[in-house]
C-alpha cells in the first residue's frame, strides 16, 4: 500500500463517475408556480426553534449551540460537555477527562471518544487523546455548535470512534462580521484575551481569523490525602497550579472550497506530584497541537456528490517531572491523510454514502531519559453505508467500514466495523431508532511501546472492541418541545487497561471486557419569549471485566439548563445545575454525590456593540472532590474549586 | 434496572399514540415563495432589466430555499442572491430581507435604508414596527403579510394592487 498509488486511484475514481442514469432534481421550490392568492391560504409549519442534529447518525444526539455557549458563558469544551445528557468531566488538575455511559476512568488519556472539528479528527496519534479543557484546539467563542453523538462510530470513522463522537462546527466569518475584541478577568487572577476578525467578502468568500490567550497563576492547593501519606508534609502545594494557553485559528471558505488551520499550546504546572515524583518540586505538562485541512465539495452529477478532504496534524508533548533530579519526557506525533467521500442517490429510495480514506501516521515518537521509540503506521480504509426507504416513514441503515493497518514492523492487521439501524417515524412528531453498532480501537504507541522502567511495553497487545445496542425514541410534543429517551447495552471485549505486575511494574493488557446498561431521558423546550430549557436524567449501570462497579462511574447523572431574558429583553440570565451520585475511587473507597450550580448574567444593551457577561461557577460554594487517577500515589481524591467569579467584556468594531 | 426500564417505558410509551399531520409547507419555504412574489409584483424606479437582487441581512434560516429561487425566470424575473455583511451594499439591492437577529439595531437599520429604493422585508415584529416595509407573520397556521404602504411610496416603490389585495393589513 503506497500513498502515491492511492492518490492516483482516488483521482481516477473521482474523474470517472459511474455511468448510471441520473434522476431529475426535484428539490426546487415548486411553490413559486402557485399564485399568491392561493399561497396566503396554504397551511404552514413554523420552523422549530430547537436545533436539529446535523450528524448523520442513527443514535441519540445532544446539541449545544453558540447561543447556549453565550448564555451560559462556557470557557472550554469541557464546560460545554458537562452540561450535556449523561456526561461528566473529571479534573485531576492536569487534564479534563470525559466520562459517560460506563466509560470515564480518571487519568485515562485515550478517552475513547473521537473529537471532530469541522469533520477533521483532532485526537493525537500518541495517546489518542483530544484536549477538552484549555488544551482544546478550538476557542469556544468560535463554535457554532457542538453535537455529542453517543455510541460506537467506527462504521464511518474507523479507529477510536469507540464510545462516541463529539462533532464541533465552527462559525462562519459573517457571523462575527467585523473585528471582535474580548477580555476577561476571573478568580485567582486568571485573565483571557481574544481577538477575532470575521467577514463575508463581496465575492462571497468567508474569512475568519482569531487569536487568544489565557493565563492563570493558579492557587496554593491543600490535598488532605497527601498530608496523611507524606510524612512531614502539610499537603499544601505552593505555586504549582499555573496554566497558560495560546490559540490561533484561521478559516477561509470560497464556493465549494474550505481551508482551515488551528493551533493551540498549553502549559500547566501539576500540583499533585503523581508517578511517585517529589511533592512541591518542578512538574509541568506542555501540549501543543496543530491541525490543517483542505476540503472540496463537488456535485459531480445530479445524483452524485463528492467530498474530498485532506488533512495534516501534529502534536507535541513535553513533560518535566522531578525524581530528586529533573526527568524530561517528550513525545511528538505527526500524521496526514486523504478522505474521499461520495453520496450517491442513483437508486430510488436509496442514499448511498461510500468512500475511502488513507492515513499515514508518519511520526509517533516518545523519548524519556531511559528509552526512545519512533513508530509509524499506515491505514487504508473503505466504507459504505446505504440508507434505504423501505416504506413511508421507515428507513433502514446498513453500513460497514474496513480498516487495514500496517504498523512500523510491517505487520498488517484488519478490522471490520458493521452497523445496522432501523429508523421508524410512525407520524411526523415521533421517531424511533433501533441500532446495533460496533467499534474498535488499536492500542496507541504509548500503550504498546512506552516504557519508563516501571511501565513495561506490550507490543503484542490486540485492538479492543465494543458492541452496542440502543433504542432511541424522539418525540416533538409541539414544534418547540422535544423529548428524547434512550435505552442501551454496551459490551466491550479485549478491553485495554493497565494492570499492576510484581515489583512495582505495570503494563497495558487486554482484558475480558465489561458491560454497561443504561437509560436516559432528555427534555428540551424553547418558549416564544426566548426562554430555553434543557433537562436530562441518565442512569448507567457499568460492570468491569471482574463484574465489579468500575471506579469513577456515577450511576445517576442529572442536568438542568435554563436561560431567560429579563428587563425588557435587555439582559439574559443562564442558570445550570449538574448532579452526580456517588462514585468509587481507585482505592475502592466511595466519594459522595454532589450537585453544582452555575449562573451567568449577560447584556449587550449597556453600550452599543458592547457585550458584558458576569458569571459565578459553583454558585453555592459546594465542597466536592473528583476521583484521582490511579497514577496519583499521593491522592485518592482531588478537591475541586469552590465558588469562582468571572467578568467578560466583548466589543464589536463594526 | 428492570424497575427503571419499566419506568422509562411508562414515560416514553404515551408518545407512540400521536396523530398524523396533514402535509403543510415549511415556514421558510413559504417565506421564500413570498419573496419571489414580491419581486414579481413590485416595480422599482430604475430597475436594471428584469433582474431583482435579493439581499439577506442577519442569520440565514432559509436552509437553501433562497438559492433555489435564483436563476428562475418563468415569470420573466431573474433573481440574484447576496448575503450582506453590513448595510453599505444595501443600495445595490432591490429587496432586503432582514432577519430577527438584527432586531437589536432596528432603528439604525431603518434609518440607513428608508430613503433608498429598496423593498425591505422582515419576519420580526420589532423590525416591522421600526419601519420595515413588508412584514411576514404566521397567523393561524397561515403566512400573512402586512405592508407599511406609506413607506413604500416614500421609497418610490410601486407595489401592484394584486399584491396589496391579498395583504392582511395595509397601513396607508
Amino acid at each position: 500500500m503506497r500513498a502515491d498509488q492511492y492518490i492516483i486511484w482516488l483521482l481516477l475514481a473521482s474523474a470517472c463517475p459511474p455511468a448510471i442514469a441520473d434522476q431529475p432534481d426535484t428539490s426546487g421550490n415548486g411553490l413559486i408556480q402557485i399564485p399568491i392568492e392561493q399561497l396566503v391560504n396554504m397551511e404552514v409549519t413554523s420552523a422549530s426553534k430547537i436545533a436539529r442534529q446535523i450528524s448523520d447518525a442513527p443514535s441519540a444526539v445532544s446539541i449545544v449551540t453558540a447561543e447556549d455557549i453565550k448564555a451560559y458563558g462556557y470557557h472550554t469544551v469541557a464546560e460545554i460537555l458537562e452540561s450535556m445528557r449523561g456526561l461528566y468531566i473529571t479534573n485531576d488538575r492536569a487534564y479534563s477527562f470525559l466520562g459517560g455511559r460506563g466509560f470515564g476512568r480518571s487519568g485515562d488519556f485515550t478517552g475513547r471518544i473521537m473529537l471532530l472539528v469541522d469533520g477533521n479528527q483532532v485526537n493525537n496519534n500518541i495517546y489518542n487523546s483530544a484536549g477538552l479543557g484549555y488544551t482544546g484546539i478550538i476557542d469556544p467563542a468560535l463554535i457554532e455548535r457542538v453535537e455529542y453523538v453517543s455510541g460506537p462510530g467506527s462504521a464511518i470513522y474507523g479507529n477510536n470512534a469507540f464510545y462516541g463522537i463529539i462533532n464541533i462546527v465552527t462559525k462562519h466569518g459573517h457571523e462575527i462580521n467585523g473585528l471582535r475584541v474580548s477580555g476577561e478577568i476571573a478568580s485567582y487572577n486568571s485573565r483571557e484575551a481574544k481577538i477575532t476578525f470575521g467577514k463575508r467578502l463581496d465575492n462571497g468568500a468567508e474569512v475568519l481569523l482569531s487569536g487568544s490567550g489565557f493565563t492563570s497563576p493558579g492557587q496554593d492547593l491543600l490535598f488532605p490525602d497527601t498530608a496523611k501519606r507524606l510524612p512531614g508534609s502539610d499537603g499544601i502545594s505552593h505555586g504549582m497550579d499555573g496554566q497558560h494557553n495560546r490559540r490561533l485559528f484561521g478559516k477561509f471558505e470560497w464556493e465549494d472550497w474550505s481551508a482551515e488551520v488551528a493551533y493551540s499550546t498549553r502549559k500547566k504546572d501539576i500540583p499533585t506530584a503523581p508517578y511517585f515524583t517529589d511533592f512541591n518540586a518542578p512538574y509541568s505538562y506542555e501540549d501543543t497541537s496543530l491541525e490543517a485541512s483542505l476540503r472540496h465539495d463537488q456535485q459531480l452529477s445530479n445524483a452524485l456528490k463528492m467530498s474530498l478532504h485532506t488533512y495534516f496534524g501534529s502534536y507535541a508533548y513535553r513533560g518535566l517531572e522531578t525524581y530528586g533530579s529533573p526527568w524530561h519526557e517528550k513525545s511528538m506525533g505527526q500524521w496526514w491523510g486523504l478522505n474521499a467521500q461520495f453520496v450517491g442517490t442513483w437508486f430510488q429510495n436509496n442514499r448511498l454514502v461510500f468512500g475511502s480514506e488513507f492515513r499515514n501516521d508518519t511520526k509517533q515518537e516518545i523519548a524519556n531519559p531511559i528509552s526512545y521509540l519512533n513508530a509509524d503506521e499506515k491505514t487504508l480504509s473503505l466504507y459504505a453505508q446505504d440508507e434505504i426507504s423501505v416504506a413511508p416513514g421507515l428507513l433502514a441503515n446498513i453500513g460497514a467500514r474496513y480498516d487495514a493497518n500496517e504498523d512500523y514492523s510491517g505487520q498488517v492487521s484488519g478490522n471490520i466495523s458493521p452497523r445496522l439501524a432501523v429508523i421508524y417515524a410512525p407520524w411526523e412528531a415521533t421517531t424511533l431508532k433501533l441500532s446495533w453498532s460496533t467499534a474498535f480501537r488499536r492500542a496507541n504507541p504509548f500503550e504498546k511501546y512506552y516504557t519508563d522502567g516501571s511501565l513495561l511495553p506490550n507490543p503484542s497487545i490486540r485492538p479492543e472492541s465494543i458492541e452496542a445496542t440502543e433504542l432511541v425514541i424522539e418525540h416533538h410534543l409541539d414544534k418547540d418541545t422535544r423529548l428524547q429517551g434512550s435505552v442501551y447495552h454496551y459490551q466491550t471485549d479485549d478491553y485495554i487497561s493497565s494492570v499492576k505486575l510484581g515489583g512495582g511494574t505495570s503494563q497495558f493488557c487486554n482484558h475480558k471486557g465489561g458491560s454497561t446498561d443504561g437509560l436516559e431521558v432528555e427534555f428540551e423546550k424553547h418558549w416564544d419569549n426566548d426562554v430555553r430549557l434543557r433537562a436530562s436524567a441518565a442512569y448507567q449501570s457499568a460492570e468491569n471485566s471482574e463484574g465489579n462497579w468500575p471506579a469513577n462511574s456515577p450511576r445517576q447523572i442529572g442536568k438542568l439548563n435554563i436561560t431567560a431574558p429579563f428587563l425588557n429583553n435587555a439582559w439574559r440570565a443562564g442558570f445550570e445545575m449538574q448532579a452526580y451520585s456517588n462514585r468509587k475511587t481507585e482505592a475502592d473507597t466511595h466519594v459522595g454525590g454532589y450537585a453544582l450550580a452555575n449562573l451567568t448574567i449577560s447584556t449587550d444593551k449597556l453600550i452599543p456593540n458592547l457585550d458584558v457577561a458576569i458569571g459565578i461557577r459553583n454558585l453555592f460554594d459546594r465542597n466536592y472532590v473528583d476521583v484521582a487517577p490511579p497514577s496519583n500515589n499521593l491522592q485518592t481524591t482531588i478537591p475541586q474549586d469552590g465558588r469562582t467569579y468571572w467578568l467578560r467584556m466583548t466589543y464589536d468594531f463594526k | 434496572m428492570k424497575r427503571l426500564l419499566s419506568l422509562w417505558w411508562l414515560i416514553m410509551a404515551p408518545l407512540l399514540t400521536g396523530v398524523a399531520h396533514a402535509d403543510a409547507v415549511p415556514e421558510y419555504e413559504m417565506k421564500a415563495a413570498y419573496l419571489y412574489n414580491l419581486a414579481t409584483f413590485t416595480t422599482w424606479p430604475a430597475q436594471p432589466g428584469s433582474t431583482v437582487k435579493l439581499c439577506l441581512l442577519g442569520k440565514d434560516h432559509f436552509s437553501g430555499a433562497l438559492e433555489r429561487l435564483t436563476g428562475y425566470s418563468a415569470s420573466g424575473v431573474r433573481i440574484t442572491l447576496s448575503y450582506l455583511p453590513n448595510l453599505q451594499e444595501a443600495r445595490t439591492c432591490q429587496i432586503l430581507f432582514i432577519d430577527g437577529s438584527e432586531a437589536a439595531n432596528a432603528a439604525d437599520i431603518v434609518k440607513q435604508v428608508e430613503k433608498l429604493p429598496v423593498l425591505t422585508v422582515t419576519d420580526n415584529l420589532d423590525l416591522f414596527r421600526a419601519g420595515v416595509i413588508v412584514g411576514l407573520f404566521l397567523d393561524n397556521r397561515r403566512l400573512s403579510f402586512d405592508v407599511n404602504y406609506q413607506l413604500a411610496l416614500n421609497a418610490s416603490l410601486n407595489m401592484s394592487s394584486k399584491l396589496l389585495r391579498v395583504a392582511r393589513n395595509v397601513n396607508r
